[in-house]
């Protein structure tokens, strides 16, 4: 008798668990509406429309949360002040660190924090499309979420779309003529160069290892594209964030070589940079011969495919590949 | 005498109850975003009007903290099995390949059918329930594979059963490592999150699709739990039973794998809680399985649940894996054991 009363017991305890669940969805439907009726009654809407798709934000936009790391370099580089921004060990990225003072810790890009998130009363939740779709609909619960892109390509649209939300188109646009002018100028420079035949390499060290990327990723587009320089095998043949070997670097055998190496994601590697550069095939390489490999010139965390990225970078090519 | 020990059961239940609801309370009134106690309740019982309460109660904590309870009643039901069939007190899912089995289908789910969806939010809902039926496809696989391996002479060979599963779980763990490697930045990072073990993401997608997996092989388990306590005996014994020894093992381990694979899709690969509860189990209320099946489900409700608690509080905003923090606990653990049994 007992062993059926106690199965009943197990047997009612999961069932309360299920209904707790849809009872819990009921709420949230019946909240959703009542959000979306008084958003309507008050008229007040800002519509974008941001790669094709539109997104309703409540208006004004006050209380930004900048929960990637390209709308992070993007609100620096639009000069406006997030509520939140990832943190990386535990504080902002050090080179984002003047311009975003003052913001609230929202959790690392793996797993923000919603309570935080919800904590500073978002008005609108700029993440990134690298979320799973479970992640991206607990945050536009909170706030209409904004998947900023995460290739390259897209900067414009990208920057384009904060600025809309926080009202500095002009900003924008003053950043996008500019870059384009001072990329066009420096294109001259190079095709008019001995660099134009050149071969120019960006490495990023992760978790003790080289990779390097797609033509349309991270800063290649900068390189590839818009300087016109001619991309090596490893780069085009790369899909995704590709592993290259000393053995296949001395093979490319660079003539510039940017090496990007942050200690964060490095933890357990940490003397990798150091043991790349005493190693003597990568001492044999021309890049290091001619004393033409830089490490960290742009911020090693910065993303690469930003207006931040790109106009910092550009600065950086100005330095060191036209001399 | 029965009468009395009877008692005693009840009075140990009661008190991993009140563990389990002590570490809900904690779990549910703490958190980021501030709410009384008074507000927390109010919102509990469907008496506030307040729809950020009700979404950081309903959404976000309350998913978690289910989800921590199943995982852990599922996964220490499972090592209780696993631990009875191998008569190996050191077994356990994750040790066994399971977990890494699950974990690379869910990889290959992941590269597969997620590479070019990165801009679409249409299906969500299919996505989140197709991905732990993946898991359990690639779960079902590993075991399946140990079985063809440990399969000796027409019977289960512990042995065998032991090493195969420890191949299968460094194979199947390079193979998730090579797809992960072979995947978007997007899916990468999503994939990167999942092995390390979390309950970060939880959602009532995550409960439904499991649930039923957990409530059938769970009681299905604990109706065989006589089982459990013959394949302590010879195996000769078992035969001279009456039992059909081989085909019920395989029975019990399906049953456990099923659960498994529910598990580690939703959660990702969490260790130990296999290998802890039995063992905790069996030191408060000895050998008969009668109590030990349940009284694991209750300690690995309970670990899980006090770990996710540590999990979401100790680096805040920043969360930690779970499945880390039962490794930290976990590891001393089997350390003891390993000691212990010399």
């Amino acid at each position: 008798m007992k062993k059926y009363w106690k199965m009943g017991a197990a047997a009612l305890f999961a069932l309360s668990l299920a209904a707790c669940g849809s009872a819990a969805e009921d709420t949230n439907k019946s909240d959703d509406t009542k959000t979306e009726a008084s958003s309507e009654s008050d008229a007040k809407e800002l519509k974008i429309n941001y790669l094709g798709k539109d997104y309703t934000f409540d208006a004004p936009v006050k209380n930004i949360v900048a929960a990637s790391m390209e709308s992070m370099e993007d609100s620096v580089a639009l000069g406006i002040k997030p509520v939140g921004v990832l943190e990386v060990g535990g504080a902002i990225p050090e080179y984002l660190q003047e311009g975003l003072e003052g913001a609230e810790l929202i959790g690392n890009k793996m797993a923000p924090n919603n309570e935080k998130i919800l904590s500073l009363d978002p008005d609108a939740i700029i993440g990134t499309d690298k979320w799973a779709e479970d992640v991206l609909s607990k945050m536009n619960k909170m706030a209409t979420t904004l998947p900023y892109s995460h290739f390259s390509d897209d900067w414009k649209d990208n920057l384009n779309a904060l600025a809309t939300l926080s009202g500095t188109e002009d900003k924008a646009k003053e950043i996008i003529e500019g870059y384009e002018k001072d990329s066009a100028a420096l294109k001259e420079e190079v095709q008019a160069s001995d660099v134009k035949d050149k071969s120019v390499l960006m490495i990023r060290i992760r978790g003790g290892i080289m990779y390097v990327y797609p033509e349309n990723v991270y800063f290649n587009p900068i390189l590839y594209t818009e300087l016109g320089l001619k991309a090596p095998d490893v780069v085009t043949k790369a899909e995704a964030q590709a592993e290259i070997s000393l053995e296949s670097l001395s093979e490319v055998n660079p003539d510039y070589i940017y090496l990007e190496f942050d200690e964060s994601e490095n933890a357990d590697a940490k003397d990798a940079l150091a043991d790349v550069q005493k190693d003597p095939i990568f001492k044999a390489l021309t890049a290091a011969k001619e004393d033409q490999v830089f490490v960290n010139e742009i911020a090693p965390l910065a993303e690469g495919g930003t207006a931040w990225s790109k106009t910092n970078f550009l600065d950086v090519l100005e330095k060191t590949l036209v001399k | 005498m029965p009468k009395n020990k009877e008692n005693h059961i009840w009075l140990k239940a009661t008190i991993l109850f009140v563990i389990i609801f002590l570490s809900f309370y904690l779990h549910v009134t703490n958190g980021m975003f501030d709410m009384t106690i008074p507000d927390v309740v109010k919102t509990l019982f469907g008496m506030g009007d307040n729809p950020k309460f009700s979404l950081v109660i309903f959404e976000f904590r309350l998913p978690r903290i289910v989800i921590a309870i199943l995982v852990g009643v599922g996964l220490a039901i499972a090592g209780c099995v696993l631990q009875g069939i191998t008569k190996n007190d050191l077994a356990d899912p994750g040790i066994l390949g399971i977990n890494a089995g699950a974990g690379a289908a869910v990889s290959f789910f992941m590269l597969v059918f997620q590479f070019n969806a990165s801009r679409s939010d249409g299906s969500e809902w299919l996505k989140i329930m197709s991905m732990p039926l993946f898991g359990l496809v690639g779960g079902v696989l590993a075991a399946g594979i140990i079985f063809a391996f440990a399969y000796k002479h027409g019977r289960l060979d512990v042995e065998r059963l032991l090493l195969t599963g420890i191949a299968i779980n460094s194979g199947f763990g390079a193979l998730a490592l090579y797809l992960t490697l072979k995947m978007s930045e997007k899916d990468f990072e999503i994939a990167a999150l999942w092995q390390a073990g979390t309950i970060y993401n939880a959602n009532w997608a995550f409960i439904v699709a499991m649930l039923p997996w957990l409530i059938i092989l769970g009681i299905y388990i604990y109706r065989k739990k006589y089982l459990l306590d013959y394949f302590q005996l010879e195996e000769s014994t078992i035969v001279s039973l009456g039992i059909n020894l081989e085909r019920e093992k395989i029975k019990m381990l399906l049953a456990s794998v099923g659960i498994v694979s529910a598990c580690v899709s939703v959660s990702g690969s969490i260790g130990f809680i296999g290998l802890m509860a039995p063992h905790i189990a069996r030191q408060i209320v000895g050998i008969r399985h009668r109590f030990v099946v349940p009284f694991s489900a209750l300690i690995g409700a309970a670990l899980l649940l006090l770990s996710d608690f540590i999990a979401k509080t100790i680096f805040a905003p920043s969360e930690l894996a779970v499945g880390v923090v039962v490794s930290i606990i976990g590891i001393p653990y089997f350390l003891y054991l390993l000691v212990k049994a010399r």
